[in-house]
């Protein structure tokens, strides 16, 4: 109608009908820009406590929304499916963990080595009129780093000088378990002068650290960039007693300043301090195996990184420039390595262990929960009959033994340890080799919906 | 396999089974028929026959009219068969029905008791840590409800999710939609009687109204979460659900139920009929609400419990009248 000649150019109805349209599109963009649409989500966890598989789970089980009913937009039917962003550096080798899973003899990732990041953008119908109408589909940007768990433990570093940290390392390395393996590193102390080269005491220390992540097992291992792959000992730092020779103190001082600096600062600012979502993975098994020493440096270590946070809930500016971590989920992983009934005292146990963080954390005003969960879930609950009683075992593949089993691991208490119990031998949880992944397959996994749910729930409204 | 040695006190010690020695089996539900779970008994314990007085000298009054109308017919049939045959057929039929219609209550009655019994349980196990009790009670859900087991709940089954965590997704797969089901029949009795109280030129027809309405509505709520409510059943749901509304009443004097009646009162300034519709529909709306909250198989466990306050707000527009559509 308006084509005629004649008309005004400006009263081309086409031509306002467009105008709405760009307008309409502007409004779009604004409501995305004004409601939060960017989670970062912080995946922690000790070394081997499982945040890449738990990552590789996550998102394969997001991509399409499959088996997850206990997240609300899946169950209503408005989850409409996920694809992976590109990001800037390394991006996380999601398709290649994803394949080895879902090999025919699949296998657990290797540990990580390096600093890799992924962005997930989820599309889902909005809820509530006004969203409804401002943007019926709405958008949320997931965003994860893997790391090595290592360099966790750096994070505390930042807070404190060279002589705190090595008073408290030195008082640490005095203790058993680790005064076993620190003979060498000793003698090297005792041996100090002037002329000692900072390299070789770095080198020593090293080697020391090595035993004790390997053969202790324990978690605090500082510096932790010093235990990873190819470490550069130019780059690293061993603490020296206060009667050390002062030059030697002093150059280690400045190695320990220029390591914080170069490495952990950057690591932190780029990463860590920007945070808004936390899961905490905790490997409480792998820590009651491994006995009272393990366990509670295990629960040291957790308590020294939650230090690192900063925890209480997002106001509007807040999460522009400033943003907290706004909720928290503490989850024993691996779960699925003890018997469904177990579940429970796993929970609580772990509850117990990290009630401390989590009673500051709730003083914040956060979301707390505790979950047992198992991303990939490699075993089934089955009962057996011992010396006249039901009892529930784990059925799975052996990954030491590479063999099928069913295993009775023990009980999990649910209160802390007492001496006896370290001493009955009554944890002997085993470690299981993977499933393979099946795209499609329902009951692979435990509880990861309701970990997704209580992280990303509300922003999937 | 190994052996450990037999430790007759403390905790039981690790140990292995060979899978090839099949001396294990899968953690299944029960194979006996989930008709018939294991229940615990009900909360309270009907009183036995025996010490109900009322119920003897009801059954002795029945007794004593039938036994009289059966002689007077008799002498009737005897007197003028014409006239008495008919009568006795009559009583025939009014006999069978009345004992059909007993029959039925008994039966129904004690379909209600067998979901109150469940109901119980459902309380119980939404909190519960522990495995193995939801299954049973489930199947007697699904029996009640006429619903097929949900695959979501059978893979949780198997994945070893806890019972209350088993009751949260059943409550969420099924139950859900049910709600929705329900609280729509009770938006849509609050709009009826509040449209019909308005109209209704009489205060006796008024209640009479709101009555019909209502039982309607009860009716339709329990039909929802699986119960086919007699008469009986549903005089007595109403009974508790005024009961409780009443409580919820006086409970609510100053709280924002309270607000919700000043609301509905500023209406009436407007218009005193249409204010009293407005009551009314929001008496209605508790009513409905009451009787979601004592049908229901589960209490409101995740799932956002329905409020008299998005009641009020879904039934009335802005300007206080009853809307004509809602949705």
């Amino acid at each position: 109608m308006s084509r005629e000649p004649g008309y005004g150019a400006w009263f081309d109805l086409n031509r306002i009908g467009a105008f709405v349209q760009d307008l309409g599109n502007e409004v779009v963009e604004l409501g995305d820009r004004l409601v939060d649409r960017h989670v970062r989500l912080a995946v922690t966890g000790l070394r081997r406590s499982g945040k890449t598989v738990f990552t590789t789970a996550l998102v394969h089980h997001l991509l399409d929304g499959h088996d997850l009913p206990f997240v609300a937009a899946v169950h209503e039917e408005r989850y409409q499916g996920a694809r992976l962003l590109p990001v800037a550096g390394p991006a996380f080798p999601f398709e290649r963990f994803r394949r080895v899973l879902m090999d025919d003899q699949p296998s657990w990732p290797e540990a990580t080595e390096t600093l890799t990041t992924l962005k997930l953008e989820l599309r889902f119908q909005t809820t509530g009129y006004l969203q409804r109408w401002i943007a019926p589909t709405g958008s949320l940007i997931v965003e994860i780093i893997d790391y090595p768990g290592e360099w966790l433990l750096d994070l505390p570093l930042l807070g404190m000088d060279y002589a705190r940290f090595a008073a408290e390392a030195i008082a640490r390395d005095d203790r058993e378990p680790r005064a076993g393996v620190a003979g060498e590193w000793r003698r090297t102390l005792e041996r100090l002068d002037e002329a000692t080269d900072p390299d070789t005491l770095v080198e020593v220390y090293r080697r020391y650290l090595g035993r004790v992540q390997h053969e202790l097992a324990l978690s605090i291992v500082q510096p932790g960039r010093l235990v990873t792959a190819d470490p550069d000992p130019a780059t690293g730092f061993a603490p020296l007693p206060m009667d050390a020779p002062a030059p030697l103190r002093r150059a280690m001082a400045e190695r320990f300043e220029a390591y914080k600096h170069a490495v952990v600062e950057p690591f932190y600012k780029e990463h860590f301090s920007r945070f808004d979502r936390q899961i905490v993975l905790v490997d409480l098994l792998h820590a009651l195996n491994a006995g009272r020493a393990h366990f509670s440096d295990c629960q040291e270590a957790l308590a020294t990184i939650l230090e690192s946070f900063r925890y209480g809930s997002n106001s509007l500016l807040a999460r522009l420039f400033q943003p907290h971590i706004e909720k928290l989920l503490f989850a024993a992983s691996k779960a699925d390595h003890v018997a469904a009934n177990q579940h429970a005292n796993l929970k609580q146990l772990l509850e117990l262990m990290i009630a401390p963080a989590r009673r500051k954390a709730r003083f914040a005003g956060l979301g707390t929960d505790v979950l047992a969960l198992a991303a990939l879930r490699a075993t089934d609950t089955v009962k057996t009959e011992h010396q006249g009683q039901q009892l529930s075992c784990v059925r799975g593949r052996s990954k030491d033994e590479d063999r099928d089993t069913v295993l009775f691991p023990g009980e999990i208490p649910g209160d802390l340890p007492e001496d006896e119990d370290w001493r009955s031998g009554r944890f002997r949880f085993r470690d299981f080799r993977p499933r393979r992944l099946v795209p499609g397959q329902k009951g692979q996994h435990l509880r990861l919906d309701q970990a997704i749910e209580f992280l990303l729930g509300d922003k999937l409204t | 396999m190994t052996a450990p040695p037999p430790s007759s006190k403390g905790p039981i010690l690790p140990f292995e089974v060979d899978p090839a020695s099949g001396r294990f089996e899968r953690e299944e539900a029960p194979v006996e028929s989930p008709r018939e779970p294991d229940l615990p008994a009900p909360l309270e314990k009907p009183r036995p026959w025996w010490r109900r007085p009322g119920l003897f000298a009801f059954a002795a009054v029945v007794g004593i009219v039938l036994i009289q109308a059966i002689d007077y017919l008799g002498r009737l049939i005897e007197r003028a068969p014409l006239l008495g045959w008919p009568f006795m057929v009559l009583l025939a039929v009014a006999v069978f029905t009345a004992f059909a219609a007993l029959w039925n209550e008994v039966f129904n009655m004690r379909r209600v008791r067998r979901a109150e019994t469940l109901r119980a349980t459902g309380a119980r196990l939404a909190t519960s840590e522990l495995h193995g009790e939801a299954e049973p009670f489930l199947a007697a859900l699904d029996n009640q409800l006429d619903e097929r087991p949900k695959p979501d709940i059978q893979v949780a089954r198997e994945r070893g999710l806890s019972d209350a965590e088993i009751v949260v997704l059943y409550e969420r797969q099924v139950l859900a939609p049910r709600d929705k089901r329900a609280y729509r029949l009770v938006l849509e009795a609050s709009r009826d009687v509040g449209i019909l109280t308005a109209l209704s030129p009489l205060g006796l027809l008024d209640g009479v109204l709101v009555l019909w309405r209502t039982t309607i509505m009860l009716r339709g709520i329990a039909r929802a979460y699986g119960l086919a409510l007699s008469p009986a059943a549903s005089i007595r749901l109403l009974k508790s659900c005024i009961r409780n509304a009443a409580i919820a009443g006086l409970a609510d004097a100053v709280s924002h139920a309270a607000v919700e009646h000043v609301g509905a009162s500023l209406t009436a300034l407007l218009s005193a009929r249409a204010g009293q519709g407005a009551g009314n529909a929001l008496l209605a709306g508790r009513l409905g609400l009451e009787a979601i909250r004592l049908t229901r198989p589960l209490p409101f466990i995740q799932e956002p419990r329905p409020r008299l306050a998005h009641v009020r707000a879904a039934i009335f527009d802005s300007s206080g009248k009853v809307k004509q559509e809602i949705g």
